[in-house]
């Protein structure tokens, strides 16, 4: 297997695992949503609710600002190396 | 798989270390051990991913530095032949001091003086080539061992994390490091100079067992033999001739001759200098016999030489028979050609050359002696006879001086200054040794910095 055929490799896992994080990130933030406003009166389950919305909504960010950031990066290599 | 490769490797490992710590942040599971893992993840991201771009800057910033210091490859390179080449003909000294035979009994009671110094120059030796080692290695593979080292840092999770700091810390501090290598070690030592040294360095140094002898295979009574560099034209030393051997101050018998370049030499005796034959010497004109090397020089010019008579020709020498005090020669010259008798002033002789022209009567001085000269010269070419009858009384020997081509009495001598060893160690070996060692700990410091056996200090959140 040449070294090109491993690049594409982890591309390729890294494109599906970013899919499955912006899946989970859904769903995090979801499930979070949904126990922090369920009618049941038990403050560790509220605050583990509430700790999903918050590590979802960083979640979000840093994909939203690596996926700029990196492909940022690659875009201008490009253009250096042509 | 080239450099460029193994970055891209790296950067795309990096982007997926960062996704990965992403993905842990995004999962459903309020488990803090794990979530700890997503910052941890998302940090060494984005510290490879700077390694990765930033690798060949971080080369060329430490190669400007380390210019400002003056230091350089080529300037190591340089420093380093010198000294493999110093620490090569010591040895070689060395070598040629323990298989010297020694007829004056001069050098075996310094032998044992020796011993130390030739194991420290051994030693000496291996250091230098394990430096220069890692430098060849360092300068021609530093930067694709670095980006291996960065595509190791980069694997998710930490897997291969110290081994890609150590590569990275390793080729980086070394490849700086060694350019400068000897300006720290000229900083604090002076390279120590041996006397001979520079001779043995360029030319190399044998030992051999010379023999003079003229057209007809005698031997030579007395003269001088001087040695000269054949590409340059340089005078290399200059022997003393003693019943046809060359003898040198130390070791009789035994004289140093250059080793790696051709030479001729020259016998000179009466005013007169004679080119031997063969001529140039190359080193494997030479024979060996008990670690010397041996070789007859024949002068074709040379009729019949003793203390007080010379006579030569600038023709062939075709046949000559000496009695008691007579010689009779049969010489082929061309127009012109000469034939001449040359005496100590205490000597009387009569010559009988029919068909030549002459005697033309000269003086000359020598080395203390001084004499008559009779010349005959030929009016048309062909084959002379010549026969010479001589008498002398009361000889006096001329006064010769030698220059060893190396003189290891000398030589010797400063393997027993304590200044010189010291200055020795310090500049092949200790200081050498300690700049080393002060490399391998930094880069240990240096891996450590960037993440080979520790947590990276920085927290993103």
């Amino acid at each position: 297997m040449a070294i090109a055929d491993v690049i594409q490799l982890i591309q390729d896992t890294t494109n599906q695992i970013t899919a499955i994080a912006w899946a989970l990130f859904l769903l995090t933030w979801s499930i979070g949503w949904t126990l922090r406003g369920s009618p049941i009166p038990i403050a560790r389950l509220k605050r583990a609710g509430n700790s999903l919305v918050e590590d979802s909504v960083w979640a979000a960010f840093w994909l939203a600002i690596g996926s700029t950031i990196f492909n940022l990066i690659i875009y201008l290599v490009n253009i250096v190396t042509g | 798989m080239g450099q460029v490769d193994f970055l891209i490797l790296a950067y795309r490992l990096a982007l997926l270390t960062f996704y990965l710590g992403v993905l842990v942040y995004a999962l459903p599971i309020p488990y803090s051990g794990l979530k700890r893992w997503a910052p941890v993840l998302i940090a060494d991201s984005i510290i490879s991913a700077i390694l990765a771009l930033s690798l060949y800057y971080i080369f060329d910033y430490l190669d400007e530095l380390v210019q400002l210091i003056g230091g350089s490859w080529t300037f190591f390179y340089t420093w380093m032949g010198s000294v493999i080449s110093v620490l090569t003909a010591l040895k070689s000294i060395v070598i040629a001091l323990y298989m010297a035979p020694d007829p004056l009994g001069i050098i075996s009671g310094l032998k044992s003086i020796i011993a130390p110094f030739d194991k420290l120059v051994t030693s000496a030796l291996y250091l230098q080539a394990f430096i220069f080692g890692i430098a060849y290695l360092v300068k021609e593979y530093g930067k694709l061992l670095a980006v291996i080292g960065v595509a190791l840092y980069a694997v998710p999770f930490r897997i291969a994390r110290n081994s890609g700091a150590w590569l990275i810390a390793f080729s980086l501090v070394f490849h700086g490091g060694l350019q400068a290598l000897p300006v720290f070690v000229s900083t604090l030592q002076p390279q120590p100079s041996f006397p001979g040294i520079g001779q043995v360095t360029e030319n190399g140094v044998a030992l051999a067992n010379l023999t003079v002898h003229s057209a007809d295979n005698k031997s030579l009574v007395t003269g001088l033999l001087h040695i000269y560099n054949y590409e340059t034209g340089e005078e290399l030393a200059t022997y003393i001739v003693d019943n046809g051997t060359v003898q040198s101050e130390s070791m009789g018998a035994f004289v140093t001759v250059p080793s790696k370049i051709d030479v001729y030499y020259v016998y000179e005796f009466m005013a007169v200098r004679f080119y031997m034959m063969p001529y140039p010497v190359s080193p494997g004109d030479y024979d060996a016999e008990n670690g010397a090397w041996v070789l007859t020089l024949k002068s074709p010019h040379i009729v019949y030489s003793s203390l007080g008579i010379l006579t030569y020709t600038n023709g062939e020498v075709i046949d000559d028979i000496i009695e008691n005090n007579t010689v009779h020669a049969t010489v082929g010259l061309g127009e012109g050609g000469y034939i001449e008798v040359r005496e100590q002033d205490t000597c009387i002789t009569l010559v009988n050359a029919p068909g030549l022209e002459g005697p033309y009567q000269g003086s000359w001085s020598w080395m203390g002696l001084e004499g008559y000269s009779k010349k005959f010269i030929a009016q048309s070419a062909g084959v002379y006879n010549i026969t010479l009858t001589f008498q002398c009384q009361s000889l006096r020997k001329p006064s010769l001086d030698s220059n060893d081509y190396v003189s290891f009495l000398a030589i010797m001598s400063s393997f027993m200054d304590l200044n010189l060893i010291e200055a020795f160690l310090l500049y092949y070996f200790t200081i050498p040794s300690l700049y080393i060692l002060m490399l391998a700990s930094t880069a240990y410091g240096v891996a450590r910095l960037i993440g080979g056996r520790e947590r990276f200090p920085i927290r993103i959140i």
